[in-house]
């Protein structure tokens, strides 16, 4: 793949690689996403006029396994109120996750400026220097898109950005129950 | 000389019965007696007024605060007025609309209005299909800032889900609330996306 190729396609951001597969069956505990968003913030303000709230201040949010931290969290609704979106965001720093997928398999942790959750479609989007890691396995670029019940990841760099998308990942030594 | 009254005499007295008919009739029974005593805690009240409602009107005369209330009592040794079941809504030139309701409030010499017990502070949002609503028990609302503050536990309820925290601090005029410590919120999932938002 060439620098060119994607400057021909004229698109402002663009793929770089796309779909790797952790695992190659669904093994998540889906039933954490049933459960509800349990947040924990310092404090909560009400945005009246966007009908908006955002917690403030060493923000955790629990699901089951699934943990977010960040400085600030935004929650979206729908137009009746549900939950649509859930935003974290750590200025001058970055908001982290984790999850453990699969009892079996070492627990999921993710860093990015922007940890954007959009629980109606099990859907985590990374955005701003995001790194996933799972074991020795890690991917890092602009935006990472993972999916919290396939466990796909899409990778995606910036068109302005030089930068690859990095993916590591470390073959089971043989024997090894896959 | 007759022993029985005149045909006039017996008219006129038919009459009278007729107009004391009347004059009951005309009477509205159904309003309920003057209460024989007031409660006294803040001194003698001086009045009380029943179905009351106080409007206030910015400089520019337009319409800023209404409180209706099922009974509202002066005591004029502090210039207390208490409110029973007190019905409030605040306009603000934003154009944000508050209703706090409450078992009962207090307005000290025409100042701060004091909410309290199962206070709810609900803000009417005429293009939104929900309500979410402030739960606490005690509320102060500055009638000069038109900030509403507590220091007690809050709560906040949405359709999604629930926030629970201490003190609460609401700026009525530009719709900004804050639940100001030890926030915890809980938000059930939602099957599918129905629709957006800003």
């Amino acid at each position: 793949m060439t620098k060119p190729a994607y400057q021909a396609s004229k698109v402002t951001s663009f793929l770089l690689l796309a779909l790797a597969f952790i695992v190659t069956e669904a093994k998540a505990l889906p039933e954490d996403r049933e459960l509800p968003l349990q947040v924990k913030a310092q404090s909560m303000q009400w945005n009246n006029q966007q009908q908006q709230a955002t917690y403030q201040g060493d923000v955790e949010v629990h699901q089951g396994e699934l943990v977010i931290e960040a400085a600030n969290l935004k929650i979206l609704r729908t137009t009746t109120g549900e939950l649509k979106q859930a935003v974290a965001t750590t200025p001058k720093g970055q908001a982290y996750m984790r999850d453990l997928p699969d009892p079996i398999k070492p627990e999921v942790e993710a860093w990015g400026e922007v940890i954007d959750y959009l629980p109606s479609q099990d859907l985590v989007i990374l955005t701003g220097k995001a790194r996933l890691i799972q074991g020795a396995d890690s991917f890092t670029g602009h935006q990472l898109t993972y999916n919290l019940i396939t466990q796909d990841i899409q990778a995606e760099q910036k068109s302005s950005s030089d930068a690859r998308v990095e993916v590591i990942l470390t073959p089971a030594p043989k024997g090894a129950d896959k | 000389m007759s022993r029985f009254p005149s045909l006039r005499k017996l008219g006129a007295l038919l009459a009278l019965i007729a107009l004391g008919i009347l004059v009951v009739g005309i009477q509205d029974l159904s309003l309920p007696p003057p209460h024989a005593s007031l409660p006294e805690q803040y001194g003698e009240p001086d009045y009380y007024v029943e179905a009351a409602r106080l409007t206030r009107f910015n400089a520019e005369g337009k319409r800023l605060q209404t409180l209706n209330s099922v009974q509202a009592t002066h005591y004029p040794e502090k210039d207390l007025t208490l409110f029973e079941s007190p019905l409030m809504h605040h306009y603000s030139e934003q154009g944000q609309v508050w209703r706090v309701v409450a078992k009962r409030a207090e307005n000290l010499a025409k100042k701060d209005i004091y909410l309290e017990e199962e206070v709810i502070i609900t803000p009417l949002n005429p293009d939104s299909t929900y309500l979410p609503e402030f739960f606490t028990d005690r509320l102060w609302v500055d009638t000069q800032t038109n900030i509403a503050h507590t220091k007690d536990p809050v709560s906040f309820i949405s359709p999604s889900g629930k926030t629970t925290g201490k003190g609460l601090q609401l700026n009525m005029d530009t719709g900004l609330a804050e639940i100001l410590q030890e926030v915890q919120g809980s938000y059930l999932p939602s099957p599918a996306i129905q629709g957006t938002e800003p």
